[in-house]
């Protein structure tokens, strides 16, 4: 148990930039804390028994050295402070890199559900791992200054000794014990105030309903039963803690007396001298300290721990899902002389699903044909598009872009272009400045071609803003509307010059007049030579050359629009479907 | 004495427990100073006993010590039990009235504030006050007259070492003020660098695919780790800060201690005092700049509980809706009488600029079915709320079964029952939601499958027309299935069923198949059709193609009603509805 412990924490702690330059800072901490305690009682009993005997001038020394002591003592404390607050950043900072890293690195096909909520779910689970230091310096230190104090109180006396080690850890530990009972009591009471708010939350958002059918005092009624009953759990829970407390207080109190009733007898009887007396009283808070807080420590290095293996989990988890970065089937199939795209038996399934997103899916466009697809949700048009766009790789059959891969890097190419770029549902932007979101594609933008490709993507409103493209942009982008956020997305996939631009239903968030008119734009660019779209706009799919229809993974026909709608029942079925709700959204 | 202020606004709340809580504060007091001064008088004596070989002055000291030891865990524990005794019966009623509170609250203070707000008040805002009140506010106490009472033991014990501890407890003080505020400048910055960090790697979560089509992960992550280094600088030198503070407070106790033990001895040595009395001192000393510090923390937090307070204090003076909500139950009363008929409606939300409904006059026979068809925004569910009595400051007539709304909600019953758009459903069973508006009928009931056969005969026969049992036997708890794990679809046959179970004779139903495909749809359509000769329906919708079965369409438009009349005429005229209807078809 304690050894599975021990390799997690070396596996976080090798995080660190260097983990021996901080097992050597945290060595010399922990002896110098150790020595400290020690020093400093051997100098008070010394500077007591000094000042008893009435010896001015060796008092006067030995009272500077214990001074100094104290001094040394608190520049170790303030220093190790500083060690600590960047060690646990260090870690942060190495958990944070390496999880974003192998984040962007993984596979686009290892669907991450959810992914705002596994954002804030590693975001704390990294803020409670780096915590780890502290609680491992204080356990650490803990039991070293601890085993140092009680040797050296034996060592001063051994009746003392003895008797301290013997009942210190017993009271502490009684301590310890009455504090016990009262974590199930106060998890009750937590559990009877989440009750409390989740019903009033649940009344207040229903309050309509509450008031047509004047259930006021029906609920209000539960709610006094709820609250009553976090009351008296309250109540209960305070009674045992006053009478708990008063015991936790007492065991605190309690050790002081060996020293002080038994040592004081002996100094009064001449067996000990009076300065032993005080640095055993000095000694004995150490022998407490690590006992009392044991556990604790340990408790809060396992969360750690357990927030720790979350992160790295979380890490392999992504990592697992990575193997190539270039397509299964590039080199199975003869590169295609063709210019345009070439779909050959596409089968796909992702991980962890039993039915296969793809099957089998074969498609030839040749260059500057473009092609919609249309389908129900679930049907395989974004995993086709994904693909064409190359950040997911087939499991079985070949896709080539003008011959090529569409996995090639832009380095790769002899024009430095991108095959194809794909541009998801969701138009996403980061917190940063407009430019600094376009500069993602491209670092160097000349003016002309920035002026250009916010042209093509109708996205000129971008110029209007206050401060332009500096303006700063909020969480997601959300300071735009969302057709403003998918025009840039637009441009900024533009800005690439790719082959063959790819967009996932740009319909969901731009208007009708805005599509029409980045449509008329694509059409006439020389910023890319060909576009695939998911779209629901009718007035693109009448004028187009080829619809492509799926359903469950298989395309089921394709042809132009006017050919599909006189021979294809399914094609008409949704075709009136998507004019349903065009007119619904007039 | 404005300064105190906050703090007589947080006693105020007490009110009725005033004197116990008095109590546990002096219990407190006495117990923490009890436990904290006397080791330094303990230890005076014992060593005065050592260097004298008096008895009589050890014995004194044990004395002292068996209070200490005994005397303060007796007095803390009081206190605790006093504290909870006073403050957790006042936190409960204050709980109490802000639920009471937010029952009452106007339609208007729900669509200004969330729902969030009023549920935070309730558990954080008011545990706040509780813990300021247990133990913040009785630390400052104590740490007051614990300084005051050392400072007094160092007058009384020896004047020219008070001097001392002033002096160095000032260096202490400023010094800690000093590097905390610098510490507090720093982590405004680094909250800054830290919610970029944050945003950076949400960004890389939710918009890995961006990056990764735009196959620019090397330069986002370049990006990103040059927002971590920069973070990771600050912090590095917070810490350093951070250590200089640590350096400061630990000084202020061990140096500090060994300074004054030292220097108080020699003044021993030289004859000014006892040898005890020297260290009792150096003891006392330490005491004395903790609870300054103490204190400074502690009025931050006062602040922060006094903000809560008057948090809730704004609820509770928030302005409560007008009469209509003290409705305590539908009654059959004007079961004869829904007809409802409403004249030139105009009304404009409380918070809202444009009117929502202009001119707005229709009517509805008893056993009517009539469906209020209009885009969304055109003042559809504007009228039901109106007819609900949720707002009452709009201009025009309504009038239900002949009498004045504002005549019958003043009366208390109007009688209507309602499913809204959002359902509503409370987070508890079905059954538990259909049970809530049953005016009679089974109570408590263990198997669930008994409580559907202890139904009454009419609410069995309502449920069946919507084939609710059927729907439920697929459920895996059956009755008991908690609502929140139904499909929308089904949560909105619920929250229908439940509509008609009040037995109101008027029943308002906001887009009641929204949330369902057609086949659905027409098994909601068939369940009012069937029930609809008991009472009068209102519905909304925007769906318009499975209409022909209703009594009579309602066209709104912009706040207006545009058209009225039976389905087949409506459809054959030229208008909005037709429009609708081929847009639809």
């Amino acid at each position: 148990m304690l050894g599975r412990e021990a390799a997690d924490l070396r596996k976080l702690l090798d995080q660190l930039g260097s983990f021996y330059a901080f097992a050597a800072a945290l060595g010399v901490m922990v002896l110098v804390s150790a020595a400290t305690v020690v020093g400093e009682a051997w100098l008070l009993r010394r500077v007591i028994n000094l000042l008893l005997a009435r010896k001015t001038s060796l008092f006067l020394s030995f009272g500077l050295a214990y001074i100094g002591i104290c001094v040394i003592d608190t520049v170790f404390v303030g220093w190790w402070r500083a060690q600590r607050v960047r060690y646990s950043a260090e870690l942060a900072k190495n958990l944070r890199g390496t999880l974003v890293g192998s984040l962007l690195r993984s596979r686009a096909e290892s669907r991450i559900k959810k992914p705002g909520e596994m954002a804030s779910r590693t975001t704390s689970d990294i803020e409670n791992a780096q915590e780890v230091v502290t609680p491992l310096y204080k356990l650490l230190k803990g039991v070293t200054s601890g085993l140092a104090a009680s040797i050296y109180i034996i060592y001063l006396d051994w009746r003392l000794g003895v008797l301290i080690i013997v009942t210190v850890p017993l009271v502490t530990a009684t301590g310890e014990k009455l504090s016990r009972p009262i974590a199930s009591l106060a998890e009750e009471v937590q559990q009877g105030y989440a009750d409390v708010s989740e019903f009033a939350s649940d009344y207040l958002a229903n309050h309509s309903v509450v008031r047509t059918f004047g259930l006021q005092k029906r609920l209000y009624r539960r709610f006094n039963r709820l609250n009553e009953h976090v009351l008296q759990r309250n109540l209960q829970m305070k009674r045992r803690e006053a009478l708990l407390s008063a015991g936790i207080w007492f065991c605190a109190a309690a050790p002081v007396a060996i020293p002080f009733v038994y040592g004081a007898y002996l100094v009064m009887v001449g067996e000990v001298t009076a300065g032993t007396i005080m640095a055993v009283v000095y000694l004995t808070n150490y022998t407490r300290a690590p006992l009392a807080s044991l556990g604790d420590h340990m408790g809060k290095i396992r969360r750690c721990l357990g927030s720790a293996r979350e992160v790295m989990r979380t890490i392999e988890g992504v990592r697992d899902r990575s193997p190539s970065t270039t397509g299964s089937g590039g080199e199975a199939f003869p590169v295609a002389q063709k210019k345009g795209i070439e779909v050959q038996k596409v089968s796909f399934r992702y991980p962890g699903t039993q039915s296969p997103a793809l099957q089998e899916v074969s498609l030839t466009l040749h260059r500057g044909t473009d092609a919609f697809i249309v389908g129900p949700s679930g049907s395989g048009k974004t995993t086709l598009l994904r693909i064409l766009g190359g950040i997911a790789a087939p499991d079985e059959g070949a896709v080539t872009v003008d011959g090529r891969d569409p996995f090639c890097r832009p380095d790769q190419q002899p024009d430095r272009r991108p095959l194809a770029v794909y541009v998801p549902q969701q138009p996403y932007l980061f917190p940063w400045t407009i430019r600094e979101n376009l500069q993602l594609a491209k670092r160097q933008i000349s003016a002309e071609l920035m002026e250009k490709v916010l042209r093509t993507a109708r996205a000129e409103f971008v110029l209007e803003l206050s401060d332009g493209l500096d303006t700063e942009l909020s969480e997601r982008g959300e300071s735009l509307s969302g057709g403003q956020r998918a025009r840039l997305c637009i441009a900024r996939a533009l800005l690439l010059q790719p082959r063959l631009l790819i967009l996932d239903e740009p319909s969901a968030s731009l208007d009708a007049l805005t599509e029409r008119a980045l449509w008329r734009q694509l059409r006439s660019t020389e910023l890319c030579r060909q576009v695939v779209a998911v779209t629901h706009r009718l007035s693109e799919i009448e004028d187009s050359d080829r619809v492509i229809v799926m359903e469950e993974g298989w395309i089921r026909e394709q042809g132009p629009h006017e050919q599909l709608y006189r021979n294809s029942p399914l094609y008409r079925s949704y075709y009136r479907k998507y004019s349903e709700e065009r007119r619904e959204s007039r | 004495m404005d300064r105190f202020q906050p703090i007589f606004e947080l006693l105020s709340w007490l009110r009725t427990k005033k004197h116990v809580f008095v109590a546990a504060i002096a219990a407190y007091i006495v117990g923490s100073v009890v436990s904290n001064l006397m080791l330094a008088v303990v230890l005076k004596d014992l060593l005065d006993g050592f260097d004298q070989l008096s008895w009589p002055m050890l014995h004194r000291g044990w004395l002292l010590l068996g209070i200490m030891i005994l005397g303060g865990p007796v007095l803390m524990g009081l206190s605790k039990y006093l504290f909870g005794l006073s403050i957790q019966e006042t936190l409960a009623e204050m709980r109490e009235a802000l639920f009471t509170k937010g029952s009452r609250l106007s339609s208007g203070y729900h669509d200004r504030h969330g729902v969030s707000e009023l549920g935070s008040s309730l558990i954080n805002d008011i545990n706040l006050i509780g813990q300021t009140l247990s133990a913040y506010l009785p630390g400052m106490f104590a740490a007051v007259v614990g300084l005051i009472a050392s400072l007094a033991l160092l007058v009384y014990w020896n004047i020219q070492t008070l001097l001392l501890v002033l002096a160095f407890t000032a260096v202490g003080l400023w010094a800690n003020a000093s590097f905390a505020q610098r510490v507090q400048r720093i982590r405004s910055k680094e909250q800054e660098q830290v919610s970029r960090v944050m945003g950076e790697s949400h960004g890389a979560h939710e918009g890995r695919l961006v990056v990764k089509s735009l196959q620019a992960e090397e330069r986002f992550l370049q990006r990103f780790q040059q927002t971590l280094s920069e973070h990771y600088r600050i912090v590095k030198n917070r810490g350093i800060i951070q250590g200089m503070l640590t350096a400061v407070r630990w000084a202020s106790m061990s140096v500090f201690a060994s300074l004054l033990s030292v220097i108080s001895g020699a003044l021993a040595l030289q004859g000014y005092m006892t040898v005890g009395t020297s260290q009792g001192i150096a003891q006392l000393g330490s005491q004395v700049s903790s609870p300054a510090t103490q204190l400074g923390s502690g009025w931050s937090e006062l602040h922060s509980s006094v903000a809560a307070s008057e948090r809730i204090n704004e609820i509770l003076q928030a302005d409560e809706a007008d009469p209509v909500q003290r409705i305590e139950r539908i009654t059959q009363k004007a079961a004869d009488e829904a007809a409802v008929r409403c004249q030139k409606l105009n009304f404009t939300y409380p918070q809202g600029e444009q009117p929502v409904l202009v001119d707005c006059s229709f009517e509805v026979d008893r056993g009517e079915v009539v469906a209020l068809v209009g885009e969304s925004g055109s003042g559809k569910s504007t009228i039901f709320k109106l007819l609900l009595g949720f707002y009452t400051d709009f201009a025009g007539d309504i009038q239900l079964g002949g009498e004045m709304l504002q005549a019958i909600t003043a009366a208390g019953d109007v009688g209507i029952s309602f499913c809204p758009q959002d359902l509503q459903l409370f987070r508890t069973s079905v059954r538990d939601n259909l049970q809530m508006v049953l005016l009679e009928g089974p109570t408590a009931c263990d198997e669930e499958s008994e409580w559907y056969q202890s139904c009454g005969a009419e609410v069995k026969r309502i449920m069946e027309h919507f084939h609710l049992p059927a729907m439920v036997k697929e459920l895996n708890s059956g009755w008991d299935t908690s609502s929140e794990q139904l499909s929308g679809g089904q949560r909105q046959r619920v929250a229908v069923v439940r509509a008609f179970l009040a037995g109101a004779p008027l029943i308002l139903l906001d887009e009641p198949t929204s949330h369902l495909d057609v086949d659905n749809e027409y098994l909601i359509y068939e369940g009012i059709k069937r029930l609809a000769e008991k009472h009068t329906v209102i519905m909304t919708t925007h769906r318009v193609v499975n209409l022909d079965w209703v009594d009579s369409i309602v066209v709104v438009d912009q706040g207006k009603v545009v058209q009225e009349g039976s389905f087949s005429e409506l459809r054959s005229r030229p208008g909005k509805f037709s429009e609708f209807y081929e847009s639809q078809r």
